[in-house]
């Protein structure tokens, strides 16, 4: 990379360089398409299961195929942006902040994971090691007060719902 | 009923005991909310919305209201000591709060903040107070066309309004309107993208939305970040009540910031940000300790803070009256009071005058609370703030995802957060906004019930959207806006570009 292109992609302070991994190297592009076969897929099975109606009696198929549609028009305004735009700065991502190398698999990982966990295994089950994990990631080490407070704020937080508030949680 | 006679009616209903004591536990966890740094008030409601779920809709609302007022005031507390504003509103309370809380005013500084809030925010209800039922019995001639052109109308300029590029403005108010659309037909009651699933075809709850979008997110922000989390210094301070100099340089501040706010609030997008610096700017010209601005003027904390509030307020008047939420905390609002089946609009002032006017009442007795509770609990909320992040953000994780499943017991509601706090994640990563995949899945389906109800009045002639004088008024808004915004932008940056080359020629 040339020295004038590095000028061109904006720095971050508080990044920690050895840290900081890129995600790819262009979002609008990926954004727009992925749209567009979001969209796609929707018109598809629009046409073959729900009735378009007529513009005086509109089906339930109606507003659904206008939302696909201008979401398509959308995809393909971010890939003219995207294809237009002036200078390599334009085209090449910015960032609003920079990851940490090691917590930004791993929480994405629980995150993703603790929603169907959660129903799956139970509300305590699932929340304590996901709490402990999120606390390790934050404090950067891990220790008894860590692992007990974490075990205690769960119990805490279902003995509220389910007792207190009275809402079953799973 | 009258605008006097409707706030006594309220007053008699919010000033039940059940009642304050709702207002006072809003506004206590509510400014704990406000106070987790990085967690502003859009966050915090999303986090909290739960918590109302076993009240009673006016309880449950009281208890919301007093959150709204209580997260925001303790987003200008971490604002003012430690220099992190926790929201966009309270960006200008750190200009002259902080370097107040570093010459050790710091109890003072809160003291101003408080009362600046309850001013402008007791005053904007009032005028909320009179304003409101008017614009809705106004808003009951409205047929499909011109709530149609209102709510489609108003999500565009939203989204135009909130930044970026074109596509980038309306890829995610698509995507929310496509999340409106999973689940039941409102008029065939067919189930639409749901592969006979019975959980996937009740929608996409707005519960999960909210938390999903602003709070997951926000807290997977927070972890993986590479920026340091903020933490606490020692703090001192020799009063807590401000003196009377100090008073005496926040009184004018505090109207002319209250006035600013309210008329600022109507608008849609960032109004509640612009009427803060507005109000700042103003204060550096007319603020008697001006000469001070930068190195801790009064004025300077006072007006702003009462334009905060008072622009919070006066922002519940399209909400209340025609149902349109036109910021993220008022979405999160929509969604709270959704949540206990109420309906905000037109109808909202004669089919339950009793939520109506309670709800506008607990908005002053939410800011007497908030004012009480803040003049006597600063001690409390600074050593709160000393709370370490690796207790709080765990625990937020988890009281939001007891939240989402508590609402409706289902396990897509787990799913759906779980999927748009990672969405939510990578589209704040890139710098799209949020608000509009929310406001898209919130107002979606008034947007569909108005289009096909419009259509089969009209049989099928399309040109009945635009044909009505308000309807026709709001769609050349809408136009103007959406078009005039960009071109605006263009002009400026090539005058800017224009200055620029001339300064460095010259």
């Amino acid at each position: 990379m040339s020295n004038a292109v590095q000028k061109d992609i904006p720095s971050y302070p508080n990044s920690k360089k050895q840290n900081v991994v890129a995600v790819g190297n262009n979002h609008l592009p990926v954004i727009s398409l992925l749209t567009i076969v979001l969209a796609g897929g929707a018109i598809i099975s629009i046409r073959s299961n729900y009735p378009f109606g007529t513009l005086d009696a509109p089906g339930p198929g109606f507003y659904p195929l206008f939302v696909s549609i201008f979401l398509v028009v959308c995809g393909i305004i971010g890939l003219i942006e995207w294809a237009t735009a002036r200078n390599r700065h334009d085209k090449t991502i910015s960032y609003e902040f920079s990851l940490n190398k090691i917590s930004f698999p791993v929480f994405i990982i629980l995150i993703a994971l603790l929603g169907p966990v959660v129903y799956f295994a139970g509300f305590l089950i699932s929340t304590i090691p996901a709490a402990m994990i999120t606390a390790v990631l934050v404090r950067k080490k891990i220790t008894v007060m860590t692992i007990v407070s974490m075990i205690v704020m769960p119990i805490i937080i279902f003995i509220a719902f389910d007792v207190l508030l009275g809402i079953p949680l799973p | 009923m009258g605008p006097i006679e409707g706030l006594l009616y309220g007053l008699s209903i919010a000033l039940t005991f059940q009642h304050v004591v709702a207002a006072l536990a809003g506004a206590l966890i509510g400014t704990i909310m406000g106070l987790v740094p990085g967690i502003g008030p859009v966050t915090g409601a999303a986090i909290l919305l739960p918590l109302t779920y076993v009240f009673d809709p006016l309880t449950g609302m009281i208890i919301i209201a007093g959150m709204f007022y209580g997260i925001m005031y303790g987003g200008s507390t971490t604002s003012i000591l430690l220099n992190i504003p926790g929201d966009s509103g309270a960006v200008v309370s750190a200009f002259e709060g902080y370097p107040l809380s570093r010459q050790g005013r710091a109890g003072p500084a809160l003291g101003i903040t408080a009362i600046a809030s309850f001013v402008g925010g007791t005053g904007s209800v009032l005028v909320v107070t009179m304003v409101a039922a008017p614009v809705a019995k106004a808003a009951i001639v409205f047929g499909s066309a011109e709530y149609f052109a209102l709510t489609l109308g108003g999500l565009i300029v939203l989204s135009r309004l909130m930044g970026g590029s074109l596509a980038g403005s309306f890829i995610p108010l698509g995507l929310g309107l496509f999340c409106g659309v999973i689940g039941e037909d409102l008029i065939t009651g067919a189930s639409r993208f749901s592969g006979g699933i019975s959980e996937v075809a009740q929608g996409v709850s707005v519960v999960a939305l909210a938390v999903g979008l602003f709070g997951l997110a926000e807290i997977t922000r927070l972890i993986i970040g590479d920026e340091p989390l903020p933490r606490v210094g020692s703090l001192k301070w020799k009063q807590l009540i401000p003196s009377k100099n100090d008073t005496r340089n926040s009184v004018g501040s505090w109207g002319r910031g209250g006035i600013i706010g309210f008329l600022l609030g109507l608008l849609p997008g960032p109004s509640i940000s612009l009427a803060t610096f507005i109000s700042y700017k103003i204060e550096s010209v007319f603020g008697r300790d001006r000469g001070k601005f930068g190195k801790g003027a009064v004025s300077g904390l006072a007006g702003p803070e009462a334009a905060n509030n008072a622009a919070s307020t006066s922002s519940m008047i399209p909400l209340l009256s025609l149902g349109l939420p036109f910021s993220a905390t008022l979405a999160v609002l929509l969604v709270a009071m959704q949540v206990h089946g109420i309906q905000p609009g037109p109808g909202l002032v004669d089919s339950r005058p009793d939520l109506f006017w309670g709800l506008l009442a607990s908005l002053i007795i939410g800011n007497l609370m908030l004012l009480l509770l803040n003049i006597n609990m600063i001690r409390v909320w600074v050593a709160f703030l000393k709370v370490p992040n690796w207790i709080l953000l765990p625990t937020v994780i988890t009281l939001c995802f007891a939240g989402v499943y508590s609402f409706r017991n289902s396990w897509f509601d787990l799913f759906v957060a779980s999927a748009l706090g990672i969405v939510g994640f990578f589209f704040v990563r890139y710098g799209y906004q949020l608000v509009p995949i929310l406001l898209g899945a919130l107002l979606g389906p008034e947007v569909e019930k108005h289009m096909r109800q419009g259509l089969m009045s009209a049989d099928g002639d399309i040109s009945y959207f635009v044909t009505s004088p308000i309807a026709a008024g709001i769609w050349s808004v809408v136009v103007v806006i959406v078009v005039g915004v960009p071109i605006t932008q263009h002009f400026l940056k090539k005058r800017k570009r224009i200055v620029g080359i001339s300064a460095a020629s010259s």
